[in-house]
């Protein structure tokens, strides 16, 4: 019989996120004779997301169950394990984000199937498969040989591309009924955060403070620079910890991990834990007044200075370019 | 209807210092003992314990699986103001999340508890599997990135930071919550905390051994060395040299 993987689908504002994108990339560089479902959970699925045909996998499964209209990880891993016994998959791949990172260890204990969890690259040699991670707070990579047929696997966001949508592609959509008991956990209330970081993950230009941003002026400054340039700021845990920021800003091994088309540290020393986020950047320009702040060694540009001195002159220079 | 006084269950485990230097030596890690320390996220779900046990009165359990060795962060769990701690004895082979999450669960089947408190990954492993992996052995719903504990009506209130918006659950008890990172900056062992930890009862449990297919695993270092072009010059040099970099790369 023809293995199945099946990629547990994410969506925003009616399109896949792109760490679902990520997950089709992966599914095919597992180069197995298998049938790629892309799963969808959901209210109304059918309504929120567009071009369910045109993604580049096999078919679309489709599940719509009232509770599913919003993510718990009560409801939406009672669901899982529902599609799991009744599909039977050979492997199932998530994103190693809030969704992926609750629900695929229930599933793994439910199902008794391993999970691999935050991989970052698979690697066939001579007929084996190889997962890399990286542990010990991103100093160190660990490279695991896969020997079981079946398995579960959440992947690191931004390792791989995005797969682009197939246009004029008819994929076969599957519905799928889940019954799930009335949970015993409710959704009582709903506020929004108020600073706004759910952009942080897929922005083109990130602006990056730290520690050495100090104080409210120097975070002002930094949000400036990250306007001007159409981007948006992240943080290292020093400026969380300086009290500027919330800590959903936050990028590194204990927050987000990003891959902007440029990353501007600023005032930011480089801690390996910190780094980790942000090194899938395509390039890294480094502000510090501290020439030898380790931030240097991974930049591709490095400017020594003072944020205070740089960043003020930098906003005058590129306005006045602008005009 | 009051408040119930909280019987909490804190899940820890040891991982090494951040600071500490990793020597690895034909793709195996050595890291020296004295490098090890209660896993930093843990120590945060530890905090809230404290905090929620002030404001609700209650016991805190501090459970770990490992070696013999993790006595030492146990003694420190307990001067931080944990009230007993207890021991899940495990092979070094035996280290696995599943595996662990099957001893916690062992241990957890004799016992009562209202809450258990995980955090959100180890630092080491950074997989973050044993907190949801315990919900599913004891069947009790599990919310991650908990920010907030509150009772009414003998449930829980329970604040958890959604990707958009923060979410409020109300769940009864038992149940289990992840702690995220940087919600509290965790309280250092006062030196009365100390005295006290030497009192206070620390149990060891052995178990049964779990067989284990171990996968083989290699470790190396990682390559992030990029080109490293230093823009030099006095300040306004060095900024316009930046600007018409920035303007290139848009």
């Amino acid at each position: 019989m023809k293995e199945k993987i099946i990629i547990l689908g994410e969506y925003q504002q009616g399109n896949p996120s792109s760490i679902t994108l990520e997950c089709i990339t992966a599914a095919k560089q597992l180069q197995r004779e298998a049938e790629i479902s892309l799963l969808l959970m959901g209210d109304e699925v059918k309504k929120d997301v567009s071009d369910l045909e045109q993604y580049d996998v096999d078919q679309m499964i489709i599940v719509e169950n009232p509770f599913l209209s919003r993510f718990s990880s009560e409801m939406y891993s009672k669901a899982l394990l529902s599609i799991w016994n009744q599909l039977q998959p050979t492997i199932l791949l998530c994103g190693h984000t809030d969704i992926g990172k609750a629900i695929s260890p229930y599933l793994s204990e439910k199902v008794d199937i391993p999970l691999y969890s935050n991989v970052e690259d698979f690697e066939s040699y001579e007929r084996k498969l190889y997962f890399t991670r990286s542990v010990y707070s991103g100093k160190l990579m660990e490279r695991v040989e896969v020997n079981e047929p079946t398995f579960l696997v959440t992947i690191k966001p931004k390792k791989w591309e995005a797969a682009p949508k197939k246009v004029g592609r008819k994929n076969i959509i599957r519905t799928m009924e889940v019954t799930i008991e009335k949970p015993i956990s409710s959704l009582i209330g709903l506020e929004q955060k108020k600073l706004d970081s759910v952009g942080l993950v897929d922005a083109k230009i990130i602006v990056g403070a730290g520690r050495g941003i100090q104080n409210e002026e120097g975070f002002a400054l930094v949000t400036k620079l990250a306007e001007l340039l159409g981007g948006t700021v992240g943080v290292s845990r020093g400026a969380v910890e300086l009290g500027l920021c919330d800590a959903t800003l936050q990028l590194g091994q204990t927050g987000k991990t990003v891959a902007p088309d440029l990353y501007i540290a600023c005032g930011i020393s480089g801690a390996i834990q910190h780094l980790v986020g942000v090194t899938s950047a395509k390039t890294i320009i480094a502000i510090n007044k501290d020439p030898k702040a380790p931030i240097f060694e991974v930049a591709d540009y490095g400017v020594i200075g003072d944020v205070f001195d740089i960043i003020p002159a930098l906003i005058k220079e590129l306005d006045n370019t602008t005009i | 209807m009051g408040n119930k006084a909280l019987n909490m269950i804190v899940l820890l485990s040891r991982t090494v210092s951040p600071e500490a230097s990793l020597v690895v030596e034909s793709g195996q890690v050595f890291v020296e003992e004295s490098n090890f320390i209660i896993n930093p996220p843990d120590a945060i779900s530890l905090e809230e314990a404290l905090q929620l046990k002030e404001k609700y009165d209650g016991k805190i359990t501090v459970l770990m699986v490992s070696g013999k060795e993790g006595e030492k962060q146990l003694r420190t769990a307990l001067a931080m103001g944990a009230d007993e701690a207890v021991l899940m004895e495990c092979s070094p082979k035996e280290d696995e999340p599943s595996i662990i999450a099957k001893k916690i669960n062992d241990y957890l089947q004799s016992v009562n508890f209202d809450l258990i408190l995980a955090g959100d990954f180890s630092t080491d492993g950074a997989s973050s599997q044993v907190g949801p992996r315990i919900a599913a052995l004891l069947d009790i719903p599990f919310i991650t990135k908990t920010i907030c504990i509150n009772q009414e009506e003998r449930n829980a209130i329970v604040k958890r930071n959604g990707d958009g918006d923060i979410e409020t659950f109300r769940v009864p008890f038992p149940f289990l919550v992840t702690i995220p990172q940087g919600l509290h900056v965790p309280r250092l062992p006062s030196l009365s905390g100390i005295m006290k930890a030497k009192k206070k009862p620390l149990l060891f449990k052995q178990s049964k051994e779990i067989s284990n297919i171990n996968n083989l695993k290699q470790y190396s270092y990682p390559n992030l060395k990029r080109k490293q072009t230093n823009i030099q010059g006095e300040t306004q040099e060095k900024v316009v040299t930046l600007a018409k970099l920035l303007k290139s790369l848009q």
